[in-house]
């Protein structure tokens, strides 16, 4: 398998996936010093970015008004079934 | 499937922070995302009889939060781009609420590669990155067999990766010069 293939298995690579699935690439990095410095730059750009990504603005009311709107929901649901049951 | 109102406010407690998380990414824009994600838990009210493994809950949530994303992308419904200005507001009251924020730069910078990537790549990166779903619950969610995802999300994350640095190394040339 060429440099090329095994730089798509890096990025399908991810941290607790199936070990023996990854052999052949990490068997590979442990011969090509070019392709273990890019996983190495791979690893370390993804822990960044999970970090940016789990940063995000907060929206400090947004669960009340999740409920606020169930609530709502509940009550017509309510009211027609009441309705249903009249008639 | 009977699902209690306590046994769904339960999961709205526990995963409306999640959805509207990844709504923000999907979206890039708070407002937007509070829309999506108030409508995906209206939706999963309305359907919950239809949940089929109750252990699957989060990967079903986020399938209905796509599906509201698509409704929204198809009406139109969304909001105009947000501004540079507007975001860099949002993330300085992020650096209000959070001290452990990321770097903002890098967050504009995220944003900005996030909108040049084409929806079949961003909502699967996304929900990657998130890491609270499995490749499984990924390919569930977006209603793809696992191993489309598995590809999809190769070439994404390779996009990403190579936009990224992109960016980095033209960050560098422009400090160069101005120096």
């Amino acid at each position: 398998m060429s440099c090329e293939l095994y730089k798509s298995e890096m990025y399908a690579w991810r941290a607790g996936s199936d070990a023996a699935s990854f052999r052949p690439l990490f068997d590979h990095l442990t011969i090509c010093p070019e392709c273990a410095t890019l996983f190495e730059q791979v690893t370390a750009s993804d822990e960044s970015l999970q970090r940016t990504f789990r940063g995000f603005p907060e929206s400090p009311d947004l669960e009340d008004r999740i409920f606020a709107g169930l609530a709502r929901q509940r009550a017509q649901g309510a009211a027609r079934s009441t309705t249903a049951k009249r008639v | 499937m009977q699902i209690s109102d306590q046994t769904f406010d339960g999961w709205v407690r526990q995963h409306h922070r999640l959805l509207y998380g990844i709504a923000y990414w999907w979206t890039g824009s708070r407002p937007d995302a509070e829309e999506l994600t108030q409508e995906a838990f209206f939706q999963a009210y309305r359907s919950r009889s239809g949940l089929r493994d109750i252990e699957a809950v989060k990967g079903w949530l986020v399938g209905i939060l796509r599906h509201c994303y698509a409704q929204m992308n198809r009406k139109g419904h969304h909001r105009v781009e947000i501004s540079l200005d507007e975001m860099t507001e949002e993330f300085g009251e992020l650096n209000w609420l959070n001290p452990d924020r990321p770097d903002l730069d890098q967050a504009l910078a995220l944003h900005q590669s996030l909108k040049c990537l084409d929806e079949r790549h961003r909502l699967p990166i996304v929900l990657f990155y998130f890491q609270d779903l499995s490749y499984r619950e990924i390919a569930e969610a977006l209603d793809l067999p696992i191993g489309t995802v598995m590809s999809r999300l190769s070439r994404a994350r390779e996009m990403l990766h190579e936009r990224l640095s992109r960016r980095q190394e033209l960050a560098i040339v422009e400090k160069a010069m101005r120096s």
